[in-house]
């Protein structure tokens, strides 16, 4: 106890000589209540010790209780005001958005909104512009511009969270006009800022926005891949070529570079097959060789097939089967010695892929002959003649 | 009077197709949240049309056309909204009795102006 006091005095007398006088002197009396404190206690005999620290612990939940209970009704009630103000407010606008949209022939009709209501008229629109298009939205926009630039002024303040549903609401509601005031948050050092600039960003009849959003990608690693291929794919066959470039791009990362792969392959763009065929003979990055041959399997040709016909005997078990399962899609019927070696594959998930690729090449007398045989995948190989000729 | 049931837990999506369909004068829409409620105005109302979302928090849009299809002697057209873009739900809405199945997010005059057509039949 005297240590923890005899530290505290000489703290105190550092403070003294540092800060001015008044900030000294209430530190002093604080000091000496503490010391006054400690006195009284080591007068008392240890029971009433005991008791009279129970009193104090009691006592100071009850404190803590009361002074979080009065909390929580004082937000209840704010709460409740607030919504009601709000719900006030909503019927108030909403007489006078319908009559408009509903209206073609009415001019914009002028809304006062106070400043403290700005955001939340914002908000409000927002809600009805994420759920119409057309006209409709095009009129609504209109009711919303002239309240723009107080949302663009938030794009920098606050919390992550608010500035990436602004940015939102920006891109739907403010594209293309405000599009400029996105493009600079694409580098914002939080992900989820960044991420939503990207998605306002990406927009079919803006596919010039490519060049920007894919140098920022990779820092999306935490999103989900079919998000960020959508996301890619949602710009349009024009941006193929910078998606090309990108999955030909041995610098970028493998996470990148199969974003663009699947991108391409939803977007179904036929030159991006020539990118894969040339991406799999320089990489053997598991989960990009994969990406590469389901493109290849979808909008592959059969001059396609040679370098999926040596990823057919890969070491890895997912690449077999992808390759498989292109060679099934891009092959021919001569490749079905090859494909049938697939059905000795120690794995299962391969050798299905082998039978069905089978059935794809139209080779099911291959397939006849091992149901028929005391082969392991016998079975298999006759559930899928049996699914072809169904 | 013509009688249209929306049946969509989207408040913001029953507020804007009612106001877009009762703005003739000669429309009446009731509005339900969930199916169970939906099934009750079912019941008790003549309709004579409704307009149903695919993804309800008590059932699925498919089921309550199954039910409408199985239970009401003299069913009315049911067209089903839907955010999805997945053809073979849409092909299978379609067998089980849907009339049409249109997009969200829509064009309101344009979806009114397609349901109309499904009234005047």
């Amino acid at each position: 106890m005297s240590s923890v006091y005899s530290l505290m005095t000489e703290t105190i007398e550092n403070i003294t000589s540092v800060l001015g006088n008044g900030l000294a002197t209430l530190l002093n009396q604080v000091s000496n209540l503490w010391q006054r404190g400690l006195d009284y206690i080591s007068t008392l005999p240890r029971r009433e010790l005991a008791f009279q620290i129970i009193i104090l612990s009691v006592v100071f939940i009850f404190v803590i209780t009361l002074i979080l209970g009065v909390a929580v009704m004082i937000l209840r009630v704010r709460n409740a005001v607030r919504h009601r103000r709000r719900s006030r407010l909503e019927r108030l606008w909403e007489r006078t958005i319908f009559e408009y949209l509903t209206d073609e022939s009415a001019p914009v009709p002028e809304i006062r909104v106070n400043r403290s209501n700005r955001m939340f008229f914002i908000l409000y629109l927002y809600r009805f512009a994420q759920r119409i298009r057309g006209q409709e939205m095009i009129r609504l926009k209109a009711l919303v511009t002239p309240h723009l630039p107080f949302l663009v002024r938030n794009l920098r303040r606050g919390y992550p969270e608010l500035r990436a549903r602004n940015i939102n609401m920006l891109g739907v509601l403010g594209f293309p006009n405000y599009i400029d005031s996105v493009k600079p948050l694409l580098s914002d050092p939080a992900p989820l800022v960044s991420m939503s600039a990207a998605r306002a960003l990406a927009h079919p009849d803006y596919p010039q926005h490519m060049a920007l959003i894919l140098p920022v990608v990779h820092q999306f690693d935490t999103w989900s891949m079919t998000f960020l291929a959508s996301m890619l794919a949602k710009m349009g066959p024009e941006a193929a070529a910078d998606l090309i470039a990108k999955l030909k791009d041995d610098q970028a990362t493998h996470r990148v570079r199969i974003a663009c792969c699947e991108a391409l392959r939803k977007l179904g763009i036929l030159a991006a097959a020539d990118a894969a065929t040339e991406v799999l003979e320089t990489t053997s990055e598991t989960e990009l060789v994969t990406a590469c041959l389901r493109l290849l399997g979808e909008i592959g040709t059969p001059r396609h097939a040679r370098i999926i016909r040596g990823l057919v005997r890969s070491q890895q078990e997912v690449v077999r089967m992808h390759a498989l399962s292109a060679l099934g899609q891009i092959g021919s019927t001569e490749d079905g010695d090859l494909i049938r070696h697939g059905l000795d594959d120690p794995s299962r998930w391969v050798a299905l892929r082998a039978a069905r690729a089978l059935g794809t090449i139209q080779r099911l007398d291959l397939l006849q002959d091992i149901s028929e045989s005391s082969h392991p995948n016998a079975a298999l190989a006759a559930q899928v003649v049996q699914e072809q000729t169904a | 009077m013509r009688r249209i049931l929306i049946l969509d837990d989207d408040a913001d999506i029953r507020l804007i197709l009612k106001v877009f369909l009762e703005r003739d004068g000669q429309t009446k829409v009731h509005e339900a949240s969930d199916a169970a409620a939906g099934w009750a105005l079912l019941q008790a109302t003549d309709l004579d049309l409704v307009v149903l979302d695919q993804q309800l928090p008590d059932s699925s849009g498919m089921e309550v056309l199954q039910r409408i299809q199985r239970l009401i002697p003299t069913p009315p057209p049911v067209v089903v909204l839907t955010a999805s873009r997945d053809m073979e739900l849409r092909q299978s809405l379609l067998d089980q009795g849907a009339r049409a199945v249109l997009n969200k997010p829509f064009d309101p005059a344009a979806l009114v102006n397609e349901l109309r057509v499904f009234l005047n039949d």
